[in-house]
């Protein structure tokens, strides 16, 4: 994954004709539909989503970060953040990250040539579908206690267990899965990382609703279910390490600060539209020291991100400075919500569904639709991949030494 | 753009902590006082040394170094809240100095000769545009009529910082064509200067100016600059307020957790303890956001002063006056008792983050000053 690295300077120039690039391929590619409900946060279709990615994977653009050998675009890292950040403004939605943030970047660096040969191509197509089994009912911020069992049977490892908190489960054909596979080893070091084929007998899984309504995460099961030796990444009991250790540029993401620039365009769209006392809530003292502080948050964001990319480059690593970025990227993610829904008042009252309905006639601002439930799935992610509190507790121990 | 220090800064910046423990280490032990060097004796050193006017272009007397080596020093500074008087003394009226001495107005060589000898720590003026009861507008109402070639200035400024030795006033005043900027002798006839003491230990000062007449030469802005001349000024204040309310969130921080591994309560030591590790964390994140805004505004204010570049100077002040006060409040908090004493001076920086946003502008202000620029550029 050095690659990108090698790339000759991005200049300013060269920037401003790639943006330039982006903006044609957007207006000419993405259906207006799909980037309207992408403004407005709503969920798309996995129709939708393997529409736009095919459409950038024609372009060459469908996972840049990767090698080139394997459809990557072979661009320097700082290009790679004008093209997310480029993509974002214009309101293109990034592809599913299971599939070419997480499942991707996994098999380049510790899968074998023939299982790159065999998931990458369709992962990257989304010919298949990857979702990410970790968490177990047992098992949330403290990961490395799953019981999720993989006992070898000859040519085959026989799972059973289960995996909760499946984000687009329902989606998804393929799962990579991590297992005990040794019960006498410390937590960490009994732990594999498995390939499972979800159509395989004795897989089955439950929905399970969000509390907004939506169809968010699932439940798996596993009873029985036979998985060929040749599906293990990595060495048996290393899945732990194979896990933790998610690219270093992949951890970049973590700010989301792409989706907070978007939130914030919705914020000021809604400002010159939403009336406070008889005037737009753009000329009102209150509102506007909250719109303030939400682009001023934003703009720190893009900052701390752009050092990350910075330190990356410099340094190939950038630590637990990852968690900062996490921590505070889902706060300003959060109070963006919060202002939208809290700025719309009222008008932010009729569900996602309500939309359909013929009462949406009267509903006065477009960009109200899906504020509520935006928030309220905005709440997941303070919780998932390490909870605001593990990475706080992670800044204390590894930065502050606490 | 490029947010880490290089090799030489990294130099200067050792060098200037590496001065700054010196002197607070020979400072004259004062009872339940903190130590701290005598400032002309700090500022000529740092003069001598060519830090003090380090920032300032070198057509003016400065080292040419800009806004990454007003960011060392004033970030440095902030991290030894000691009333070095750096904004005061070098910052505000070296701003409005060196503009004059690159332009073409005709008090450019007083301004230059001046700015020259404030960039080497010899000389200081203080910077004079706040009126009574108008908290930081800078359109100023005290009146310069014309006198001959010269003017006559009259009325009132307050809030003027570091006026102790200054050898001249730079004072805004109201012509016909609009706002201009004046040289005032401090022992000008007609100059009355009241000193008081801020909250923080620094001095401050109200002018009275009854009929001052000054020469031609005396303008260093006239009314067709003067209000671009006052924005730019105040802009380069308040990156270096920012920049050294940064200093002073990471030194209070790192005080407080060098304080918490040491002391002990319920038989541990208070860093253990996850209440206190989760409030460290927020604020160590808190100050990485502040440090991601001033760097990045650092690298714009090197270059046009574009809507882009002043909005991330306001953005940089208001998170520094809203994360400052925060950080410096908890670290007296997480301290204990001993941080709400003068001698344990922790609470040094709290005072200082608030004389700060007193003086150049509040996070609700400057909050709202980001906001403007910003539609500016968007309707632009």
């Amino acid at each position: 994954m050095n690659a990108p690295m090698k790339t000759p300077d991005f200049t300013a120039a060269r920037e401003a004709a790639f943006r330039d690039e982006i903006a044609e391929f957007v207006a000419d590619s993405l259906p207006d539909r799909i980037r309207r409900d992408h403004e407005l946060g709503r969920s798309l279709s996995r129709a939708d989503h393997v529409c736009w990615q095919r459409k950038l994977v024609a372009r060459g653009w469908g996972a840049p970060h990767w090698p080139e050998e394997w459809g990557g675009a072979g661009w320097s890292m700082r290009q790679l953040f004008v093209f997310e950040e480029a993509m974002s403004a214009l309101g293109a939605p990034a592809s599913p990250a299971f599939n070419t943030r997480m499942i991707g970047p996994i098999l380049l660096a510790h899968g074998d040539e023939a299982q790159k040969r065999r998931f990458l191509p369709r992962a990257l197509n989304f010919d298949d579908w990857w979702c990410q089994g970790y968490s177990e009912p047992g098992a949330g911020s403290d990961l490395a206690s799953l019981q999720t069992r993989a006992v070898l049977d000859g040519d085959h490892y026989v799972v059973n267990g289960s995996k909760i908190w499946t984000s687009a489960g329902q989606h998804a054909n393929w799962m990579f899965c991590l297992v005990r596979t040794d019960r006498e080893a410390r937590a960490q070091n009994g732990i594999s990382f498995l390939l499972i084929d979800l159509t395989s007998p004795g897989v089955s899984f439950r929905p399970i609703r969000h509390f907004f309504g939506a169809h968010v995460f699932n439940q798996f099961f596993f009873d029985d279910v036979r998985v060929p030796v040749e599906n293990r990444v990595g060495d048996e009991n290393a899945g732990w390490s194979i896990a933790k250790a998610l690219l270093e540029h992949e951890r970049l993401y973590s700010s989301r600060h792409t989706e907070a620039r978007r939130k914030l365009g919705r914020l000021r769209r809604l400002a010159g539209e939403v009336e406070l006392d008889g005037a737009p809530a753009a000329r009102d003292p209150r509102f506007r020291q909250v719109l303030a502080r939400r682009a001023m948050e934003v703009r720190s964001l893009e900052y701390a991100t752009m050092r990350a990319l910075e330190r990356l480059v410099e340094t190939g690593e950038i630590g637990a400075y990852a968690s900062v970025l996490k921590l505070k990227g889902i706060e300003i993610n959060q109070r963006l919500d919060e202002a939208v829904f809290d700025l719309l008042g009222p008008d932010a009252l009729p569900a996602d569904a309500a939309w359909e309905t013929p009462a949406a006639a009267d509903f006065p601002h477009p960009d109200a639709r899906n504020a509520a439930e935006a928030r309220y799935w905005f709440r997941g992610p303070a919780i998932a991949g390490g909870s605001q509190e593990v990475q706080r507790g992670i800044i204390a121990k590894r930065i502050l030494n606490m | 753009m490029r947010f880490a220090p290089t090799d030489d800064e990294v130099m200067v910046e050792d060098t200037l902590d590496r001065l700054l423990t010196e002197m607070i280490d020979a400072a004259p032990r004062r009872d339940g006082e903190p130590p701290a060097p005598e400032p002309g004796a700090l500022r000529a050193r740092l003069g001598q040394l060519g830090l003090w006017g380090g920032w300032l272009p070198e057509c003016a007397g400065g080292g040419g170094g800009g806004a990454r080596m007003l960011l060392i020093l004033a970030r440095g500074l902030g991290r030894r809240p000691v009333g070095s008087g750096y904004l005061g003394a070098c910052v505000l009226p070296g701003a409005l100095l060196a503009r004059a001495a690159t332009g073409q107005g005709a008090g450019r060589a007083p301004a230059a000769d001046l700015c020259a000898r404030i960039a080497a720590g010899e000389a200081t003026a203080a910077a004079a545009i706040f009126e009574p009861r108008r908290r930081w507008a800078t359109d100023p109402r005290l009146s310069a009529r014309p006198d001959g070639d010269g003017v006559i200035l009259t009325g009132e400024k307050v809030h003027v910082a570091e006026p102790a030795g200054a050898e001249a006033f730079l004072v805004s005043a109201a012509e016909a064509g609009g706002a201009s900027v004046f040289l005032v002798p401090a022992d000008a006839p007609g100059l009355t200067v009241r000193t008081y003491p801020a909250f923080d230990g620094a001095e401050m000062a109200s002018l009275s100016l009854d009929g001052v007449r000054l020469p031609a030469s005396a303008r260093l802005h006239g009314p067709g600059e003067g209000a671009e001349a006052l924005e730019e000024a105040l802009r380069i204040a308040r990156f270096a307020m920012a920049a050294e309310t940064l200093g002073a969130c990471e030194a209070a921080l790192a005080q407080t957790i060098d304080y918490q591994r040491e002391r002990k309560q319920f038989g541990r030591p208070l860093a253990s303890f996850q209440a206190l590790q989760f409030r460290a964390a927020d604020l160590h994140s808190e100050i990485e956001l502040l440090r991601s805004v001033v760097l990045g505004a650092a690298e714009t204010l090197a270059g046009p002063p574009t809507a882009h570049a002043r909005a991330d100077i306001a953005a940089a002040a208001a998170m520094a006056a809203e994360t400052g006060d925060l950080v410096a409040r908890e670290a007296i908090h997480l301290h204990g008792a001993i941080g709400m004493t003068r001698e344990l001076g922790v609470g040094r920086h709290l005072m200082r983050i608030n004389a700060l946003t007193r003086w150049l502008g509040d996070a609700d202000h400057l909050r709202e000053t980001f906001l403007r620029i910003e539609e500016e550029e968007a309707a632009a």
